[in-house]
């Protein structure tokens, strides 16, 4: 049924929707990487991804920031609102962005998963990470760098 | 050849030692990631027709920076130019003012059209494509709902989205014989608005082509380009803006020794469309060109009648008027697709040098279509589709009118790993305005052209592997292309596509295609064959690709080789560099064009001339 529904795609859904099973395998994996635990709390105002977390069994969306384990960034005001978030509640979840553009803003964001010429990009900066006494796995080399 | 043998070697090599620099688990991740969303998964259609298409992915690797680059890989119809120099595939290399109305193309769902001109190819098909994301290619007359005119093949251009490229661009590319191109780009997305800025300009000095004279013919062209465009959920608006001056080739001259040929096009493109509910969209567009024309030849142009002597100087401006509105909803198994849609060409105005304003009595072409288009769920894994569309075409003065009726059925199949399609259609084309009014051969009550077509593809798909095979039997009464339109044409091609994907970084596209057109006029049955192979590789910051385009025609028995290679450097995540080699071979396919003596009529030796130049180029990018 799934396949037929993709022939028939109707131009008036969501362009940007993102496929949510890939979404979610990606997304656990760079997760559980930082957290080291199976279940984590997340909160991003990013709708494609609050979608996408929804159908997880692993991810429980936050609704705010002090209750949040990690919170994904995806633009420049909700990094600016978020800043001023932490201040108020004296939160430190980890932070992390889907705009490489933000990795680059912020000291405070360890890593990014975003597109570049189509492809998806997976980067931590190993300083950043240091902060939160994060240790990634040794498959994680390829994707680690020490400084922008 | 060697060199390329080599190449080809060491990029197979690549290819086996890739896994060795990236890790199987996280990279088996980021590429059903990237497959699965990308920004084409979200626009293909399927019941579109037959599709080829190149993800935005592809066009990186290709470092494709015109359309003129992809153009160049299609199969049995790839990119060429007529006398004038501009993109036209269907070019028979004749008198004819354009011939390449049956290939239409669209950015974002939207027709670019030239109106009185024709397909908006002419001015497209080589433009840069900076702003794109991915383009879609359908063979075949696409589902009824796409198009307000009839088409062969649909060129769906996507642009990019700020979610994907947020931020700046600015491209500087420097080329062969001193041609440059700098492109500059700005994205975002501000409370829910996303819009997007490219301005670009390019400046092409290409290779001459001798004419036995001791000025060769000549295409350079200096062309400025802008595209804008600002949208949400459910509104779209578009602004394109094309200027481009250009040497035109042979022109008007009948032996191709023109004194002076030159053209000057400013283009101008706005659509609004707007969803105003879950199942009703409505689209309006315009289009207006105007164009300066500067012919010269010491003997009388290619013009009807021979009116305007030996030099020609006229300004021509046209606007095209499209409007659509379409409703889409589901009942049961029927998903239901109907709509009316409406287009006005209009000659606003033809000023010729000497002579002044020139009234021309037939100035205003209008079409009217409804359609209605079915798609029935047979099972979990089937469809049935069914179209029925009709167009009434009324042009002023006395030239008649046509009434144009298109049916298309389908069947569909998929699976996880199989898919199965298969068309059977009846379609039928008017020659455009221009070419009606304006050819040598005066043609203002030309019939439409009548293409009945039975269509099939096969593909199988797994995660690493997508092989493809498409057949098409197609039938053309009076062919526009066939100048003595007496007898019915007919042709088979087949379509073997083979992608290979061993991780993100790993990559081969093969294909192979062969024509066979029956009982041509003077040649008999006549044989084509073409194909590529493109490997690309990426190792750490460099990224190589190498693409060799094979044409084979039994009319010139030459086999042709268009070879085109690219390494490029990410010297960080914002700077890259790329060198880029294009027809390294100097063995690109060739077209002719014909020639007449003056003197007695007769057809002199034709000119041979490739429209890919040999041309080496070093590109910067920078992104911020």
């Amino acid at each position: 049924m799934k396949k037929i529904f993709l022939i028939l795609l109707l131009y008036y859904s969501h362009l940007y929707a993102l496929d949510t099973k890939s979404t979610l395998n990606i997304y656990h994996e760079i997760f559980s990487s930082l957290v080291g635990e199976k279940s984590v709390s997340v909160y991003t105002k990013n709708k494609e991804l609050r979608h996408a977390f929804q159908s997880s069994k692993k991810i429980v969306l936050s609704d705010n920031v002090e209750n949040s384990t990690i919170v994904v960034v995806s633009s420049k005001a909700e990094l600016i609102a978020l800043k001023k978030d932490f201040l108020e509640n004296n939160a430190n979840p980890i932070m992390f962005t889907t705009d490489y553009r933000l990795l680059q803003e912020s000291n405070n964001i360890v890593g990014a998963f975003y597109w570049k010429k189509g492809r998806s990009q997976l980067l931590f900066i190993k300083p950043r990470l240091d902060k939160y006494n994060i240790h990634l796995a040794p498959k994680y080399k390829p994707f680690v760098i020490d400084e922008l | 050849m060697k060199a390329l043998h080599k190449v080809i070697m060491l990029s197979i090599l690549f290819l086996a030692n890739g896994t060795i620099y990236a890790d199987g688990d996280i990279e088996k991740l980021l590429n059903e990631f990237n497959q699965k969303n990308d920004l084409s998964q979200k626009t293909i259609d399927q019941n579109k027709g037959h599709l080829l298409l190149y993800t935005r992915d592809r066009l990186e690797r290709m470092h494709a920076k015109t359309l003129k680059d992809v153009l160049r890989t299609i199969p049995i119809l790839p990119y060429k130019e007529n006398r004038y120099g501009v993109p036209d595939p269907l070019s028979p290399g004749s008198i004819t003012p354009y011939s390449s109305n049956l290939i239409r193309l669209y950015i974002d769902d939207v027709e670019i059209t030239q109106g009185w001109m024709g397909s908006g190819l002419i001015q497209y098909g080589d433009i840069n494509i900076d702003f794109v994301d991915h383009i879609e290619l359908y063979a075949i007359p696409p589902s009824f709902d796409t198009s307000v005119e009839p088409a062969y093949m649909t060129i769906f251009i996507y642009s990019k989205v700020p979610e994907r490229d947020s931020g700046g661009k600015l491209s500087l590319i420097q080329a062969s014989r001193g041609s440059n191109t700098q492109t500059i780009a700005y994205g975002d997305k501000v409370s829910g608005e996303s819009y997007m800025i490219n301005l670009s300009h390019t400046k092409e000095n290409r290779e001459k082509v001798p004419n036995g004279t001791d000025t060769p013919l000549s295409r350079d062209f200096d062309r400025t380009q802008m595209f804008v465009y600002v949208k949400n959920e459910n509104q779209m608006f578009h602004l394109q803006l094309i200027h481009k001056k250009s040497d035109t080739l042979a022109g008007l001259s009948y032996d191709a020794t023109p004194l002076l040929s030159e053209m000057d096009n400013i283009n101008l493109h706005l659509d609004y469309s707007l969803k105003f509910s879950e199942h009703w969209k409505a689209q309006f567009s315009y289009d207006h060109l105007k164009t300066d024309l500067w012919q010269e030849d010491n003997i009388p142009l290619l013009v009807p009648d021979g009116l305007f002597d030996n030099t020609l100087n006229t300004i021509t401006k046209n606007s095209t008027y499209s409007a659509e509105l379409t409703y889409k909803n589901v009942w049961g198994k029927h998903h239901i697709a109907m709509g009316t849609k409406g287009r006005v060409k209009s000659l606003d105005s033809l000023y010729i040098q000497k002579v002044g304003s020139f009234p021309s009595t037939f100035n205003k072409e209008s079409i009217l279509s409804v359609f209605m288009q079915d798609q029935y769920e047979l099972s979990e894994n089937e469809l049935i589709t069914l179209g029925l569309k009709y167009s009434y075409v009324t042009r002023n003065a006395t030239y008649k009118d046509d009434n144009l009726f298109q049916v298309r059925l389908g069947y569909l199949y998929t699976n996880d790993t199989w898919s199965y399609k298969t068309y059977l259609f009846r379609t039928m084309f008017a020659i455009d305005p221009f070419s009606r009014h304006f050819s040598l051969i005066r043609e203002q009550d030309i019939n439409p052209q009548t293409t009945v077509g039975f269509t099939q593809e096969l593909a199988y798909h797994s995660k690493s592997n997508e092989i493809r095979l498409m057949t098409f039997f197609l039938k053309e009464k009076n062919n526009f292309s066939n100048i003595n339109r007496i007898s019915d044409t007919k042709s088979f091609v087949s379509v073997m596509n083979y992608d290979y994907t061993l991780d993100t970084s790993n990559k081969i596209n093969m294909q192979f295609a062969y024509a066979r057109y029956f009982d041509i006029p003077d040649i008999g049955d006549l044989n084509i064959y073409n194909g590529y192979l493109m490997l690309s590789n990426t190792y750490d910051d460099f990224s190589i690709y190498n693409g060799l385009v094979w044409n084979y025609s039994a009319y010139d028995k030459i086999n042709h080789f268009d070879w085109t290679s690219s390494i490029s450097w990410d010297i960080s995540e914002d700077l890259s560099l790329t060198l880029k080699g294009e027809n390294l071979l100097n063995k690109a396919q060739t077209y002719n064009i014909f020639r007449i003596n003056p003197l007695n009529g007769s057809f002199m030796t034709p000119l041979t001339l490739s429209p890919f130049d040999q041309r080496v180029s070093i590109e910067m990018e920078y992104r911020f």
